[in-house]
């Protein structure tokens, strides 16, 4: 069963529409995504972690419909943001907060959380903060809205076994480090 | 609902909100105290029901905005947590500082009149105050219009309120009727439309 199973799902709000997208990604599996405009982007990003629900087609994460059961789709599910989360500077208590709001144990999610912030060298410190976050509850599907390659390489290296989509607008797709390939195929081994 | 979530909800919130908790305090504080040159005692009560209910709509847009400005907030739609458990998380702060205004409001109408504005004016007007907050919460979900419709129910839900709880007082002649009655209609209606909007939060799509 794939982790992400988006089939010709399509969002349509009052002022925007997302085109039909598809994708099947199963464990330590990656993909991106561009889309038509950065917004289409980061609402393509939101259908596929499950906080916008589709309006067409359907939506799969570990097999939960976010529709009708978003909180188990949600617990799988680990999402970055374009914004939000990285303007954060307090890193133990962005991780107490998630800790609280994913029902993990605080003291451990601040020492986990700072353990993967270590790792993530050369990362700018919100972006470091904000995937540390999202990894906290060790997710099978990472979510991520427009990363810059620094970014969707140190997901992609801290989270080897989880399923891996990163979300872009025209244009924002970063040029793959020479290595990416040899790297992603030593991590599914 | 969990508790630690709830906790970190709502100081995530007071975080947010202290600033124009403040200045709703203040205000309502003056406008207590001028409202008590109005007569007659009906249109103070009324009176009294609107100012608070307007601070429980001033306080909602608040908390709205500070769902989408809050870096942490901006975190709570992609938890597992359900509408409901959002909806009751999220109306603990709101409620505690439309609370304090309607407190705020009972300490100016005494400086005012000099200790003749009743317990019971207040308890209806607190009553009437959290009547029209889980209302007034699902405002800045809304589109425009559909924002002032609700805003509009919420003030008219706080006199409905306020209206029944001075009507059950004056036929019956007992304070505690009064208040038990006002009471009785804030958790009639407190409870269904807290529901309300724990469903809007279930079914809401927050885009960027």
């Amino acid at each position: 069963m794939a982790i992400l199973d988006m089939r010709e799902a399509t969002f349509c709000g009052r002022k925007t529409s997302a085109a039909p997208v598809t994708i099947a990604l199963n464990e330590s599996e990656r993909d991106d995504l561009v889309c038509e405009s950065a917004f289409a982007a980061a609402v393509a990003a939101r259908l596929a972690a499950g906080i916008v629900k589709c309006t067409t087609g359907v939506v799969f994460v570990g097999g939960f419909d976010p529709k009708i059961q978003p909180v188990q789709a949600k617990r799988l599910t680990g999402f970055v943001s374009h914004v939000g989360p990285r303007t954060i500077t307090n890193a133990a208590a962005y991780f107490a907060y998630r800790a609280a709001l994913w029902e993990l144990d605080r003291p451990s999610s601040i020492a986990h959380g700072k353990a993967l912030m270590k790792r993530f060298d050369g990362l700018p410190s919100g972006e470091s903060i904000a995937l540390a976050g999202a990894l906290l509850h060790q997710p099978l599907l990472l979510v991520l809205d427009r990363p810059d390659r620094l970014l969707r390489d140190a997901a992609q290296e801290a989270a080897p076994n989880a399923a891996l989509l990163a979300v872009y607008g025209p244009g924002e797709m970063p040029a793959k480090r020479p290595n990416a390939d040899l790297a992603i195929a030593g991590a599914m081994q | 609902m969990r508790s630690a979530a709830t906790f970190a909800i709502a100081t995530s919130r007071v975080r947010m909100l202290w600033p124009i908790a403040a200045i709703l305090l203040v205000t309502s504080g003056i406008a207590g105290a001028a409202i008590q040159v109005l007569q007659p005692l009906t249109t103070r009560i009324a009176a009294n029901a609107l100012l608070t209910s307007l601070m429980a709509i001033i306080v909602a847009y608040a908390n709205g905005a500070a769902t989408r400005n809050d870096p942490f907030a901006a975190v709570e739609e992609a938890a597992p947590l359900f509408g409901r458990q959002r909806a009751r998380a999220n109306a603990i702060v709101p409620a505690a500082i439309v609370l304090a205004c309607a407190i705020a409001q009972y300490a100016g109408a005494m400086w005012r009149v000099n200790g003749g504005f009743t317990f019971v004016s207040f308890a209806i007007d607190a009553a009437a105050a959290l009547t029209a907050l889980p209302i007034a919460l699902s405002v800045p979900l809304r589109t425009p219009l559909n924002g002032l419709l609700y805003a509009i129910f919420a003030m008219a839900a706080a006199l409905l309120c306020a209206a029944f709880g001075s009507a059950v007082g004056n036929s019956t002649q007992s304070d505690l009727a009064a208040v038990t009655a006002s009471i009785a209609v804030a958790v009639m209606i407190g409870f269904l439309t807290l529901r309300q909007y724990g469903e809007t939060l279930a079914r809401y799509d927050p885009l960027p």
